[in-house]
C-alpha cells in the first residue's frame, strides 16, 4: 500500500516543475524498511522519482519505520517529524535533516506544502 | 507634551514576494498611499522617521539616504530607527516624540522590508537563503554559532519554561489561536494567505521545536507601510477623524540573560505596557481596549502577550482563547487583520500595518470586517525574535 | 528573440559576489576561548562585588560595571529548559555538526547564576530524554578554533 501511494505521487511530481527542481538538487536513494523486514526503496536521478519493491542497491538513506504511518506522512496528514520524536521512525543511515528536504519534496503539489 | 495624531496611512498587500518591485518602489508606493489619504505632499513633510530593520536582507548598507532620494524629501530632518523586527515600535516612538516635543509638525512614517531577495542555491530555497542570510541578528558570539533558528529560541527562552512555570499554554489553545489568524486573514484582502484551517492541521504540522509546530509559525514577506502624523493643530485641519497614539513605549530587556526569575517572561512586554498605559490613562485593560494587535512570531508568544499586558493573570493566556475573548466577536478581539502567521510578517513593519488597521478600525472603515467600538482604544504590541525588544502603543479616536 | 518578449517583467538576478570574511578577536573574553582550544576547560566569569557568576561570560559586570574574575567550571550542570528541533533552517555551526533532531536547551552549569544556551546531543531521535532537571555535562569536539560552537553537552549516565 505504501509502494502504491508513492508510486502515484512520484507519477505526479515527475511532471511537475516546482518538484522536478527540487528533485534535480536531491540526487539520493532512500530505502525505506518496516518492522516486518519488508522494504522498499524511492530514487531521485536526473530530476525523477522512481519507486521499487525491495532493499535496491546501497542507499544513501536508511528509514526504519511502520508502513501505514509512513503513508500518512507521503499523502500529506503528517509531517516526519511526528513519527521520529515518538519513535515511530528512525533514521539509521544518512542525516536527518535529509528528511526535511525528503518530506519538502514530498509535499511540494500539496495544499501549504512543506518548508 | 504635545498630542499626536496619525492623520493617513497607506498599507499594501502582503506578499510572500514583490518580484515586481524594489524596496525603493515598495516605500514610495506606501509613502504615496499615505500621503494621498492625509491630502498632502511630500513638499509638506518637515521630517521622515525610516523603519529599516535589516540591511543585509535589501543588500543594502545606510538605506535610508536613498529611501529620502527617491521619496523627494530633500533636506528634511530624518532618522532612521531600529530595533530589531520590534523597530517600528521603536520608531514610532521616535516619530511621536519629534512632534510632542514641538521639533516638528508633520512626520512622515515609513516602515519597509524586503525579507526575500534571499536566496540558497545548493538547496534551491528562499526560505533557506532567508534564515541563512538574517542568522547574524542572533548573537554572533554567544547564540548564532549554536542556534538552530528563531522560533527554537522563543520556544527555549519563553514558551517552554513559562508552560513549566504556569501550566499553560496548551498545544491544543496554541494551535486555536493560529486557526483563528488564518480565519481572521480570509477576509482581509490585503493578507498573504486566504484559508481555512483546523486545530488538526496545526498540530500534524511539522515539528519546529516542541511544542512549536510548523503552522504555529509566522510567514515570511515583503511589505511597506507609510504613515503621516500631525500634531494636534495640523492633524485637525488635515482630517476630521484623527487618531491619536495616546501612549507608546519601548523596553529592551534581554532574554538571553537567563535566570529562574526570567525565563518564561516577556518583561520587556510588561515595562513597555506599563508606561504606555500609564501614557493614556488606562489602568484596566480589558475593559478598556477594544481590540489588539500583537506578534504572533510563534502562536505562544501572542498568548504569552496576553498575560504581560495584563488582560490576564500569568498562565491564563489560554483560557481567553478558549472562553472566546480574544475571538472576532469577542471582548477584545487579537491580530483581527490575520496576525503574523496568516496575514504576513517582516521585522520592522508587521507592528506598524497592525497600527494602520487599528487606525482603520477606529476610524469605523474596516468594512465587513469592523469591530464593535465601546472605549474607541486600540493596542499594538511588537517582539523582536529574541522577545528582547518589545514595543507597545496605545491608538485611540478623539472621545 | 520573440516580438512578445516582456522587457518590463522582472529581471531575477544572481550575486552571489558578497561573502564577508573576517579574522576576529575575542577582546577581553580571550581567555574563555583559549581555555577551551588549549585546555578543553570551560571558565566563567565572577563580580566578587555583586557575587554573581555570569554564564556565558562578561569581562565586565552589567551591573557595577566592575572587571570580572575567572572561575573555572566542572563543566556539569542541570538543565532548565529544553525543546526538541525537527527543523533548522539557521542551523548555526554547533547545528550542522550534532545534526537533526538538535536539542536546544538551558543548561544552569554548577557555579553559575545565569543560564547558558547550548545544544544537547540526545542519546535517541525520539523525545524525552533531555528535559527540565536532565543532569549534563559539556564535551569538547575535536577541531576546536575558539567558538562557542567548540563544545556541546550530552546526558549524564
Amino acid at each position: 500500500m505504501l509502494n502504491e501511494t508513492l508510486s502515484a505521487l512520484a507519477l505526479q511530481l515527475n511532471e511537475n516543475r516546482g518538484a522536478r527542481s527540487l528533485m534535480e538538487a536531491f540526487p539520493k536513494t532512500i530505502r525505506v524498511e518496516a518492522d516486518d523486514g519488508s522494504s522498499l526503496n524511492i530514487s531521485f536521478a536526473s530530476g525523477r522519482m522512481a519507486v521499487a519493491q525491495g532493499p535496491g542497491g546501497e542507499p544513501d538513506i536508511i528509514v526504519q519505520t511502520q508502513p501505514l504511518e509512513f503513508a500518512r506522512v507521503v499523502r500529506g496528514e503528517l509531517d516526519y517529524s511526528h513519527l521520529m520524536a515518538h519513535g515511530t521512525l528512525r533514521v539509521t543511515k544518512g542525516k536527518v535533516s535529509d528528511m526535511v528536504l525528503l518530506n519538502r519534496i514530498l509535499w511540494i503539489t500539496k495544499r501549504g506544502g512543506a518548508t | 507634551m504635545r498630542r499626536v495624531a496619525i492623520v493617513g496611512t497607506g498599507t499594501l498587500p502582503w506578499k510572500s514576494r514583490y518580484a515586481e518591485q524594489t524596496w525603493r518602489d515598495l516605500g514610495l508606493e506606501a509613502s504615496k498611499k499615505a500621503l494621498a489619504q492625509a491630502g498632502i505632499t511630500a513638499k509638506d513633510v518637515d521630517h521622515v522617521t525610516h523603519s529599516i530593520y535589516c540591511e543585509t536582507m535589501l543588500r543594502q548598507q545606510i538605506p535610508e539616504p536613498l529611501m529620502q532620494d527617491y521619496l523627494g524629501t530633500q533636506g528634511t530632518s530624518s532618522g532612521r530607527v531600529t530595533g530589531g523586527a520590534a523597530g517600528d515600535m521603536y520608531a514610532l516612538q521616535a516619530a511621536v516624540a519629534q512632534i510632542a516635543s514641538g521639533m516638528s509638525d508633520v512626520v512622515l512614517f515609513l516602515a519597509l522590508q524586503k525579507g526575500q531577495d534571499f536566496y540558497k542555491f545548493d538547496t534551491r530555497s528562499r526560505g533557506d537563503g532567508i534564515l541563512h542570510g538574517f542568522s547574524i541578528s542572533m548573537d554572533t558570539t554567544w547564540l548564532q554559532p549554536i542556534m538552530p533558528g528563531v522560533p527554537p529560541y522563543l520556544t527555549a527562552f519563553l514558551l517552554q519554561p513559562h508552560i513549566e512555570k504556569f501550566g499553560g499554554p496548551t498545544m491544543e489553545q496554541m494551535a486555536k489561536v493560529s486557526v483563528k489568524n488564518y480565519e481572521n486573514a480570509f477576509d482581509n484582502p490585503e493578507a498573504q494567505l486566504h484559508r481555512k484551517i483546523t486545530v488538526d492541521d496545526v498540530l500534524g504540522s511539522r515539528i519546529i521545536s516542541w511544542p512549536t509546530t510548523a503552522m504555529m509559525c509566522c510567514l515570511y514577506s515583503d511589505q511597506a507601510c507609510a504613515m503621516v502624523l500631525a500634531s494636534e493643530d495640523k492633524a485637525k485641519e488635515l482630517t476630521d477623524k484623527p487618531i491619536w497614539v495616546s501612549g507608546v513605549s519601548t523596553s529592551s530587556y534581554s532574554t538571553a540573560r537567563a535566570t529562574a526569575d526570567s525565563i518564561g517572561r516577556m518583561h520587556g512586554t510588561r515595562l513597555a505596557a506599563q508606561r504606555a498605559y500609564k501614557m493614556a490613562g488606562i489602568t484596566n485593560p480589558i475593559e478598556e481596549l477594544d481590540m489588539i494587535q500583537v506578534h504572533d512570531l510563534i502562536a505562544g508568544t501572542e498568548i504569552l502577550a496576553y498575560e504581560e499586558l495584563g488582560l490576564c493573570e500569568l498562565g491564563q493566556g489560554g483560557r481567553l482563547v478558549d472562553e472566546g475573548v480574544v475571538m472576532r466577536g469577542g471582548k477584545v478581539p487579537s491580530n483581527l487583520d490575520g496576525g503574523r502567521i496568516a496575514c504576513g510578517h517582516v521585522g520592522g513593519v508587521s507592528a506598524a500595518y497592525a497600527t494602520a488597521k487599528i487606525v482603520e478600525q477606529l476610524r469605523e472603515e474596516a468594512g465587513p470586517r469592523q469591530t464593535r467600538l465601546r472605549s474607541g482604544r486600540g493596542l499594538v504590541q511588537a517582539i523582536d525574535g529574541h522577545g528582547s525588544m518589545n514595543g507597545v502603543a496605545i491608538l485611540q479616536r478623539e472621545a | 528573440m520573440s516580438d512578445n518578449k516582456d522587457m518590463n517583467a522582472p529581471l531575477e538576478v544572481p550575486y552571489t559576489d558578497w561573502k564577508p570574511e573576517y579574522l576576529y578577536s575575542q577582546g577581553e573574553v580571550s581567555r574563555f576561548f583559549r581555555e577551551i582550544v588549549d585546555n578543553k576547560q570551560l571558565y566563567a566569569s565572577r563580580c566578587m562585588k555583586c557575587n554573581l557568576t555570569w554564564m556565558p561570560p562578561r569581562a565586565h559586570c552589567p551591573e557595577c560595571h566592575e572587571k570580572t574574575e575567572w572561575v573555572p567550571l566542572s563543566g556539569e550542570g542541570t538543565v532548565r529548559s529544553a525543546t526538541y528541533c525537527y527543523f533548522a533552517g539557521m542551523a548555526g555551526d554547533l547545528v550542522q555538526h550534532l545534526g537533526l533532531p538538535y536539542v536546544l536547551a538551558l543548561i544552569q552549569l554548577d557555579g553559575c547564576d545565569t543560564y547558558l544556551c547550548h545544544g544537547v546531543k540526545p542519546p535517541d531521535q525520539a523525545m524525552g530524554d533531555i528535559v527540565t532537571g536532565t543532569r549534563v555535562k559539556a564535551v569538547y569536539r575535536e577541531e576546536r578554533r575558539g567558538s562557542i560552537a567548540d563544545f556541546y553537552f550530552v546526558r549524564q549516565s
